[in-house]
């Protein structure tokens, strides 16, 4: 009995003591950490150079121009009716590369060379070019967006290759730039094999893209579109940028601390607007109206409007080759 | 027990000189041994019981109904951090929001969406700095967004200056500003508001911690109940005073455990599946309008390109509507919170369907104004009266919990406990002293 209730008292204690310990144990209030969002892996570069089996010879030829610019009434072209009954015609461009597509803060307007090369045509189409529905576009989206008819026209600094002819139609060549460096001013670089071991931005999908994941040496930094580039630049994330000089010429007139070296270019760069594919005889109506905007001097005063101030005075015209008959 | 030992060592052997102190030890060690035994061995022991499962009652009752009150407390306090973690979620899309919108317009942005901006990103910095006081375990989290809304804010600045010197860059500044903010800020965000939400249900669930002492409180009451009973049998007196004392004291502290508990647990159970709930779907409702309102926006400065944002401004009026329904506040309640955001919805459908046709300025122009029902003034409505009722229901939600906090309780438990310890341990001292 005596040992049977000394034990009694024994467990008792014990299990006042455990169950205060136990209580001001789980009292205190005290919470795991909130834990952080794991960053998203950062997806690596994929060198997407698959060597082209075209030859780089056909990249600017296109289809020869209607003999005149017909009246928009007179023409039966279903891909074109389809343009002139809607009314509009919708062109792909961009709106934040200074000097060839940018949207002016101040009037909300598109504005540059590219801009303008649209207008021209829109201006034939229907008498007026404010007859254009703009499409923001970023580089990438320019090939799906025209194979799907979203778009009629690109108008996006868009570079004519002979892989890109097998997915869509491009007019003549209405510009003639060619890839160079952008650096920091003070910067001894002059070409991208001088930036071996440094951080070079280009857009995605862009040839200025795939010529510089071919160069060795050279960390590649990607950003949405060259504006993209510039805020990396500006930011610190990127060492130089790569481009058209006419992009690039944007960009370094936006800011006085980057400059283009004067290295010559490093590739040709013939811009061209994008057509759908089956739309060849839109593309021959392009043809026409660019032959005629070229010759009658409204390409020099396009050239003259935006890009002379940055790369001087204006060259002629590209001269068009029509060998795709 | 002492008559045993004086038997024992009365046997008349004369004590050898010697051995006298040897036998006083005896003695001593034989009345110990036997304090234990007999009748007035197991009243002493029964006494002993008595007072320590009485002492025991008390602690536990106290660390219990502290432990409550400590759970309803922490609660209380974990409701309005979650909101306040809501708000900075909120705050952050509304001041996306307003510079995308002002963005838009073109030109310099107008003062009021500037306000909007300023205002919000002000309440943000009050409100990361009181959540940071307010719940340790988020200091490294809120650390972390602190940093990167300072980013945000750099960038949105940067906007603005290139803006006015309408350099296009300016635009690319905003675009990084409103995808950091949904890449790196809100899931950060948003985690703060889960852990949080999840730390105020658990508590709010902490109502069966004081079961612990319920359990103790029965066990007490049957001992001294046993106890009283073996003393009647024994003793043949019915009632033993202190005895009694010490069990209506156990009961009375017992009654006190389960009414608070009970009072805690119902409490604590309609608050949660009430104004909590209510409040936390409202909150996310408002957010996630905000959200879509901000990619609204969005999908026009990308002029005719916006196809991505619409699907997020989909998802995100989804959200809202799902949340709202949650929140008890479905289609044709009243307020009707519901139809005021379906009202803004079908606005941002008209204006949809107007950049869709190739006329963005039109588009735009109904997207920026501040006009009588335009989207902006739609949203507004849906904005304050949502804003009034969030702000309700976490009052009455902290208020019910603030009620339920019974500082005194725990202390009166305790001082019962004792109480009846002492009773208890004083129960068979007379009836002890009858066996001498």
């Amino acid at each position: 009995m005596t040992r049977h209730h000394r034990h009694t008292a024994l467990a008792v204690l014990a299990t006042v003591s455990l169950t205060t310990l136990s209580l001001g144990g789980c009292a205190g209030g005290r919470y795991a950490d909130t834990p952080l969002p794991t960053p998203p892996s950062s997806s690596a570069t994929s060198s997407s150079a698959t060597p082209s089996t075209c030859d780089p010879a056909t990249a600017t030829q296109t289809y020869q121009p209607l003999t005149s610019i017909p009246a928009s009434a007179s023409i039966t072209d279903a891909g074109m009716r389809t343009i002139l009954d809607r009314g509009r015609l919708i062109v792909g461009v961009s709106a934040d590369t200074y000097l060839l597509g940018a949207r002016d803060p101040l009037t909300n307007t598109l504005e540059g060379f590219d801009i303008d090369v649209a207008k021209a045509v829109a201006k034939r189409l229907f008498g007026d070019d404010t007859k254009i529905t703009w499409r923001v576009i970023s580089a990438a989206d320019r090939i799906p967006l025209l194979q799907k008819g979203a778009v009629d026209l690109v108008a996006r600094n868009m570079t004519m290759t002979c892989d890109r002819w097998q997915q869509i139609a491009f007019s003549s060549e209405y510009y003639h730039a060619g890839q160079k460096v952008l650096v920091a001013r003070g910067s001894t670089a002059k070409t991208l094999e001088d930036l071996k071991g440094q951080r070079v931005c280009a857009p995605t999908k862009t040839t200025s893209l795939a010529k510089l994941q071919s160069i060795s040496g050279v960390t590649v930094v990607t950003a949405e579109n060259h504006t993209g580039c510039l805020v990396k630049f500006q930011q610190g994330q990127a060492d130089a940028i790569t481009g058209d000089d006419t992009v690039l010429a944007g960009l370094a007139a936006q800011d006085p601390y980057a400059v283009v070296t004067d290295a010559p270019a490093i590739t040709d760069e013939p811009y061209g607007l994008g057509v759908n594919g089956d739309n060849v005889y839109f593309v021959r109506y392009v043809n026409a109206v660019l032959a005629q905007v070229e010759s009658d001097g409204e390409w020099k005063q396009i050239y003259n409007r935006w890009l002379a101030p940055r790369l001087g005075k204006a060259p002629n015209p590209p001269v068009a080759n029509y060998g795709r008959g | 027990m002492t008559q045993i030992a004086t038997a024992t060592t009365a046997t008349p052997v004369p004590p050898a000189a010697g051995s006298a102190r040897a036998t006083a030890a005896q003695t001593r060690a034989a009345a110990r041994a036997h304090f234990f035994t007999g009748t007035p061995g197991r009243m002493r022991i029964n006494a002993i019981l008595a007072s320590v499962i009485s002492l025991a009652f008390g602690l536990t009752g106290f660390f219990a109904l502290r432990a409550l009150d400590g759970a309803v407390g922490r609660a209380g306090a974990n409701t309005k951090q979650v909101v306040r973690v809501q708000q900075i979620y909120t705050d952050l899309l509304r001041a996306d929001a307003a510079t995308t919108n002002g963005f838009l317009q073109g030109g310099l942005e107008p003062a009021a969406l500037r306000k909007t901006y300023d205002d919000a990103m002000a309440r943000i910095s009050t409100n990361i700095a009181d959540a940071a006081n307010a719940q340790p375990a988020d200091g490294t989290a809120l650390a972390a967004l602190n940093d990167k809304v300072g980013t945000y804010a750099t960038y949105v600045s940067q906007a603005r200056t290139y803006n006015r010197q309408t350099l296009p860059v300016g635009a690319q500044y905003l675009t990084l500003a409103s995808q950091q903010l949904r890449s790196d800020i809100l899931p950060i965000v948003a985690n703060l508001a889960t852990a949080n939400r999840d730390r105020a249900e658990s508590e709010l669930r902490a109502g069966s911690v004081a079961i612990v002492a319920l359990v103790v409180g029965l066990l007490t009451l049957a001992v001294l109940g046993y106890i009283a009973w073996w003393l009647a049998h024994r003793t043949h007196r019915i009632v033993n005073i202190p005895l009694t004392a010490a069990l209506v004291l156990v009961a009375g502290g017992l009654a006190l455990i389960v009414s608070t508990m009970l009072t805690a647990r119902s409490t604590m159970t309609s608050v949660r599946t009430g104004d909590f709930t209510s409040a936390v779907q409202l909150a996310t409702a408002r957010g996630a309008a905000y959200d879509a309102k901000a990619n609204e926006s969005l999908t026009l400065v990308r002029r005719g390109s916006g196809a991505s944002y619409e699907e997020a401004y989909q998802k995100a009026i989804g959200t809202a509507r799902t949340a709202l329904t949650a929140a008890r506040y479905p289609a044709g309640a009243s307020p009707d919170l519901f139809g005021k955001l379906t009202a803004y919805d079908s606005a941002h459908v008209a204006i949809r369907r107007l950049d869709d046709a190739g006329n963005w300025n039109q588009a735009v122009s109904d997207a920026t104004t501040t006009k009588d029902g335009a989207a902006n003034a739609l949203f507004d409505a849906f904005d304050t009266s949502s804003a009034g009722i969030l702000d309700e229901k976490v009052t009455s939600a902290v208020d019910s919990l603030s009620r339920l906090q019974r500082p005194l309780f725990p202390w009166l438990v305790g001082l019962a406990g004792v109480l009846a310890a002492i009773a208890a341990s004083r129960s068979m001292t007379r009836r002890i002293e009858e066996y001498r």
